[in-house]
């Protein structure tokens, strides 16, 4: 029963101290990263604040999808274009 | 046309960068821009701390990734503060970590580069809020929504 125990505490997440394993799923990280950076970008960039959120939203949308579009052309480049032809 | 070009409306703030680098918006919020100053704030915060609290305070190592560190560095005093605590008394032969492993345990992969990324460009960011802060055009400075249609579009 101790040594069970003991293990669990040894495993559990230490805020600060443990890395959290991220190796699945980091690329969704990318989501949050693009909409604080618009977040603090717009609030620093925009002339008044009335459609602050719009531009924010806006801002992480257009980001997202030129990444997308970047991973779709090197998705064809490199699994399907450079096989192929090269 | 850039805004900073137009007469007399840019003026130089030397205490506003100095707060903005201690505390994040702070520089802003000084000028009168506190709607600005709060989500410069809290976006800069927020990204830092996820960035801790994915990767651990490992991340920061001034030793280790002096570039990376340069970045952070710039989100304010936070940097050198958790560098310095953490290489003085997080180490495996600290009194804490002979006692119940209370030290950072090293990150590798991603787990180490996305919170890296993360805290570093929370600190590039807070340098643009610093370089707004340090010229900032008067119209815009004398009110939240003080910006007059004579110094031009900025976003």
């Amino acid at each position: 029963m101790i040594p069970t125990l003991c293990s669990i505490v040894t495993l559990a997440y230490r805020p600060l101290l443990d890395p959290i394993d991220v190796n699945g799923w980091w690329w969704w990280l990318v989501i949050p990263l693009v909409f604080l950076i618009s977040m603090v970008y717009k609030a620093i960039r925009v002339p008044t604040m009335r459609r602050y959120w719009r531009q924010v939203i806006k801002m992480t949308v257009q980001v997202m999808f030129v990444m997308a579009l970047m991973c779709v052309g090197l998705y064809v480049v490199v699994i399907w274009a450079a096989p192929r032809y090269f | 046309m850039s805004s900073w070009d137009t007469e007399d409306d840019a003026r130089f703030n030397f205490l506003a960068p100095v707060l903005a680098w201690l505390v994040p918006g702070l520089g802003h919020w000084m000028l009168g821009h506190r709607r600005r100053a709060r989500l410069i704030f809290t976006g800069i915060a927020v990204m830092y701390f996820s960035g801790l609290l994915i990767g651990g305070l490992d991340i920061v190592d001034r030793r280790g990734d002096p570039l990376w560190y340069a970045g952070q560095f710039l989100a304010g005093p936070v940097t050198p503060a958790i560098d310095l605590w953490r290489s003085r008394h997080f180490t495996p032969d600290s009194p804490a970590a002979k006692v119940n492993h209370a030290y950072p345990v090293p990150s590798f992969a991603h787990a180490n580069e996305i919170p890296t990324l993360f805290t570093t460009v929370a600190g590039m960011l807070n340098l643009l809020a610093i370089l707004d802060v340090l010229v900032l055009p008067r119209q815009r400075a004398e009110g939240e929504s003080g910006f007059n249609s004579r110094v031009g579009a900025r976003a």
